[in-house]
């Protein structure tokens, strides 16, 4: 089945036409979309920071990755549920924006960053309690802060293109 | 009929050439605005979430609130006045459509609030 056909099909799911003609839901969605993006980036940008050694250099990065992981999790729940929810009404036209096709790439790229960072991490144990870190840890913390902000900026820009 | 009256400060605002020129930019212009505007807020909002759950007890327990202050201060105020100064463009921007908006006029009285706690 062409790709076209099945966003079609998406778009007609029982739950898309229930989103896709309720006003307040799908400005609900939004909101709750917009405050996951806050929680999830900014609870990120602190523990990039930490990597690349520009604030809390006294603090274990054992300790700042363990205790900020809850907000990025809550940020996670609300952003995903909400981004899938927004994007299902109009599967079938919004595949094709440019932009949404960027962001999708950019994410999948931060998961990738995530994904290799915690492997390099896992295997040095001296890491989590170094007060300078390695140019392994400050590469994976700047290429995840370039990372989520243009995955931002994709995703703030989607509405743009038209 | 009477006309929605508006202070002479707003009516000011709106007819200024500064307003008209911002009204008159490219759409992308607007986008850029409002992407900055999201990235300094994501910013802004993360950072004093941390300290503010931390004064609560909660999230980054190894390091004291103070410390979390002296660390994270620069990243909050960068990211607030970025979401500020983009936010006051995209305001001069349209003025009257903002201001006719009962939720923009509560959320100016939340933001004035808020950035006068930072200081």
């Amino acid at each position: 089945m062409p790709l076209g056909d099945f966003f079609n099909q998406v778009a007609t799911l029982p739950i898309s036409l229930v989103l896709g003609e309720s006003l307040n839901l799908f400005s609900a969605l939004d909101v709750i979309h917009i405050v996951g993006v806050l929680l999830l980036a900014g609870s990120i940008a602190v523990v990039d920071l930490r990597l690349l050694g520009v604030i809390f250099s006294d603090i274990g990065l054992d300790a700042i990755q363990r205790q900020l992981l809850p907000l990025t999790i809550a940020g996670a729940l609300l952003v995903f549920p909400s981004g899938i929810g927004l994007f299902l009404p109009q599967a079938g036209k919004i595949w094709l924006n440019p932009l949404l096709q960027a962001k999708v790439a950019l994410l999948l790229l931060a998961g990738l960053n995530v994904g290799y960072w915690h492997y390099n991490y896992s295997r040095h144990a001296e890491w989590s309690s170094a007060a300078a870190l390695p140019w392994q840890a400050r590469l994976a913390g700047a290429s995840s802060l370039v990372l989520w902000a243009a995955t931002i900026i994709a995703g703030r820009l989607i509405a743009f293109y038209i | 009929m009477s006309l929605t009256t508006h202070p002479a400060a707003i009516e000011w605002l709106a007819k200024s050439t500064l307003a008209h020129q911002f009204n008159q930019a490219d759409p992308w212009t607007f986008a850029t605005f409002m992407t900055i505007h999201l990235l300094g807020l994501a910013l802004a909002f993360g950072t004093s979430l941390i300290l503010d759950l931390r004064l609560l007890g909660w999230g980054l327990r190894a390091s004291s609130p103070a410390q979390i202050a002296r660390n994270l201060q620069p990243y909050l105020l960068a990211g607030l006045g970025i979401a500020l100064l983009s936010g006051a463009w995209l305001f001069i921007a349209d003025v009257l459509k903002f201001w006719a908006n009962p939720v923009f006029r509560t959320k100016l009285v939340l933001l004035i609030a808020l950035s006068l706690i930072q200081v």
